[in-house]
């Protein structure tokens, strides 16, 4: 209890230190900005700058917080127990159309892994398909058969497939809830992409039969499988700084922790008695069943009692994610609506107060890039608008002229810049010195990924503000303007659909700079490093979705993660699965 | 609203309805709730029976082998699942404070009901 008491209080603790850096830094950023805004005269627009930078600046210290408190705070150690697990599992794998060949290598691989285990017969598997497609459906079924005979899983594998997906992934799980989930104890959700390890699975049963308020366990998938540049990237990135984030995360939530929506263990009763969730009132985009219901049931888990807990310790977690910008821009549209639809039940009845900062962080992951969008409008237009300067303010007889701000500017961009570059620089120099670079490739290696990262991620960053801004545009107008449908296994694109799916930006980035150049040529420069690479997005998501460009990184060791330097056993019982599966 | 493994009914139950094989499966399945109408409709229906099914009086390692290899239906066993509106009304959402207010006001209730305002005046 004393315990319990004392993890409250230093979890209360580093929310208040993380919300008091966060805050001083936005103060300081915002004092900076006021300073520069106001050197050309003051008028309305210049308020609205200063508190679109005031919130966007929150959100970069936030991020920058999180990182660092993941250095700074290691995961704390968690009990478990040695014993033969009391309860039973069920491993869920929901689909919705998917690939069939690779879900079902995938679950093969989980199978065998699991199948090595002294408690395998602790575990069943469940293939809970919402697909609506008629001859998918009938891949699947016959899929299922096959992997049945193969693994001799009759009474441990099943298959069942819903004839109407109502409240999609939810309403799945829910529907396997209602009508099995009492035979099991816990059930660990998976995606169509996830692979676990069979000793994580159990490691984490092990852990919930140690705590038996834990209601939710979170492991942290590590990113695998992906070929193209951009992938190779997103896997570097989530490899280096993804696990001290996580550790940062984790040491602010503590029991209030997240939930991902896959690969994590969930106490079946306890998510049955609190997750149920009634569709909101009104029409989709905010109405009806609620979408990112991750986030929600992690709320509602926490608001009934249970931990909600995410452990960055828990390895052989592992996830494919999208391989190029369009595929990710396709997800976080998604993913977008969902989380602008909880600013609805922000203030829902009873939710711990870390449990709604949650829901608000998911909200505004989405709203950070309009704020900057409108942000660089309103800049650009700020010299239209400015009042003409006051030479004679009436105090001297002298003239007073207006003072250059440029040293500030700079200050203040070299800041923004380093609250983005700071924390990865931080994570960099504990990997090189903690010697663990070698996982990366080695110290060179690393030091030029770590650079290239950057870069590559700065020119991207415009891209993935303008596909945000879209995504949010169109949830609140509730428009789609459609996707080009390129999907190759590789994840490569052809020029004419990454044309197609920027060639608006393309006009965007290109009238900005007319304008600054005709209008605000003092924001020219400024502007450049936004615009320039809005002008070549198609040429930027066509090469960055390059497997050849991966295939090069790959031969120079650069972007290696600690996966490829120890191969994955259950990514390789994947793969040849797949490849046998193919062959028959 | 759920369709399980798809199970044809007319398969011949014949086969196996005089053997102890119903029994067998339960016991290598540890499935003892299995009834014999889904056990016959998943041995009618077992993937590796289709090719034939003269080795299930093989040897109890051939039979066990087949037995797992059979589509049985997964344990059925709900719970309830109640539905919570998370963006109740603001009559709900502010009920508890209403009853709050009337319960502060409870004591006084009965003393300005039994002082009216003129006679006070008086």
């Amino acid at each position: 209890m004393k315990l319990a008491s004392s993890g409250a209080w230093s979890t209360a603790f580093r929310r208040l230190a993380m919300a008091v850096i966060a805050l001083c830094l936005t103060t300081g950023a915002s004092y900076m900005f006021a300073i520069v805004v106001q050197s050309d005269g003051f008028d309305w627009l210049d308020i609205v700058r200063i508190t679109l930078m005031a919130i966007a600046s929150f959100w970069l210290a936030w991020g920058g917080c999180i990182a660092l408190f993941g250095i700074l705070f290691p995961p704390e150690e968690r009990s478990t127990t040695d014993d033969l697990p009391e309860g039973r599992t069920a491993i869920l794998l929901p689909i919705y159309n998917e690939a069939t060949g690779p879900v079902f290598a995938r679950l093969e691989a989980i199978m065998k892994s699991v199948a090595a285990l002294p408690e395998a017969d602790r575990f069943d598997f469940f293939v809970l398909s919402d697909t609506t497609k008629a001859d998918v459906g009938e891949e699947e079924q016959r899929a299922y058969e096959q992997l049945l005979v193969r693994q001799n899983a009759g009474g441990r594998l099943f298959y069942r497939r819903r004839e109407q997906n109502i409240g999609r992934k939810a309403g799945n799980i829910a529907d396997f809830l209602t009508t099995s989930g009492g035979a099991y104890e816990y059930m660990l959700v998976l995606d169509a992409d996830s692979l676990m390890d069979g000793k994580t699975i159990l490691e984490m049963v092990r852990r919930m039969e140690a705590d038996p308020r834990l209601g939710l366990l979170q492991s942290l998938p590590q990113i695998i499988g992906l070929s193209t540049l951009f992938g190779r990237l997103l896997q570097f990135a989530t490899g280096l700084y993804g696990p001290y984030f996580a550790r940062g995360l984790a040491a602010v939530q503590g029991e209030q922790g997240t939930f991902w929506g896959h690969n994590a263990l969930i106490r079946t009763r306890a998510f049955a008695s609190a997750c149920g969730m009634a569709p909101l009132t009104g029409k989709p985009p905010f109405g009806g069943h609620i979408l990112s219901h991750d986030t929600v049931e992690a709320a509602l888990l926490a608001r009934d009692g249970w931990k909600v807990r995410l452990d960055p310790d828990l390895t052989g977690s592992y996830e494919e994610a999208p391989a190029n910008m369009v595929d990710y821009a396709k997800r976080d549209r998604r993913w977008c609506q969902g989380n602008l639809q909880h600013s609805r039940i922000l203030a829902a009845p009873r939710f711990r107060f870390w449990s709604r900062i949650s829901i608000l962080q998911g909200v505004f992951a989405y709203l950070a890039s309009p704020i900057w969008c409108i942000f660089l409008l309103a800049s650009l237009a700020a010299p239209l608008v400015a009042p003409p300067p006051v030479y004679f303010d009436g105090h001297s007889p002298f003239p007073v002229f207006p003072h250059p701000e440029t040293t500030t500017a700079l200050a203040l961009l070299f800041g923004l810049v380093a609250l983005l570059i700071l924390p990865k620089l931080l994570l960099v120099a504990r990997a090189l010195l903690g010697g663990n670079s070698a996982d990366f490739g080695g110290s060179v290696r690393l030091l030029i990924s770590f650079l290239l990262e950057i870069l590559l991620t700065s020119i991207l960053a415009p891209i993935h503000m303008m596909f945000h801004c879209r995504s949010v545009f169109q949830v609140l107008t509730g428009a789609d303007s459609g996707w080009p449908t390129a999907d190759r296994d590789d994840g490569s694109l052809p020029i004419p659909a990454a044309f197609f799916a920027t060639w608006w930006m393309s006009i965007a980035g290109a009238g900005a700079i007319a304008f600054s150049h005709s209008y605000a040529p003092e924001m020219f420069y400024w502007l450049l490093p936004v615009a320039l690479p809005l002008v070549f997005a198609p040429l930027l998501v066509w090469m960055t979705a390059s497997v050849m460009l991966g295939k090069v990184t790959k031969k120079l060791g650069l972007f290696q993660v600690p996966t490829e330097a120890a191969p994955v056993d259950v990514a390789e019982d994947m793969r040849l699965a797949l490849a046998q599966n193919a062959a028959a | 609203m759920t369709q399980h493994v798809s199970i044809d009914q007319t398969a011949s139950p014949a086969l196996f309805a005089d053997s102890d094989l119903l029994d067998e499966v339960r016991s290598v399945l540890k499935r003892p709730d299995l009834g014999d109408d889904a056990l016959l409709s998943a041995l009618a229906n077992a993937p590796a029976a289709r090719g034939g099914i003269a080795h299930v009086s093989a040897t109890p390692q051939d039979r066990a082998d087949f037995i797992r290899t059979l589509p049985v239906p997964a344990p059925r066993h709900g719970l309830e699942m109640p539905q919570h509106d998370l963006n109740p009304p603001l009559a709900v959402r502010f009920a508890p404070l209403v009853a709050l207010w009337h319960r502060a006001l409870h004591p006084l209730a009965p003393q300005m009901k039994r002082v009216p305002v003129p006679a006070k005046d008086r």
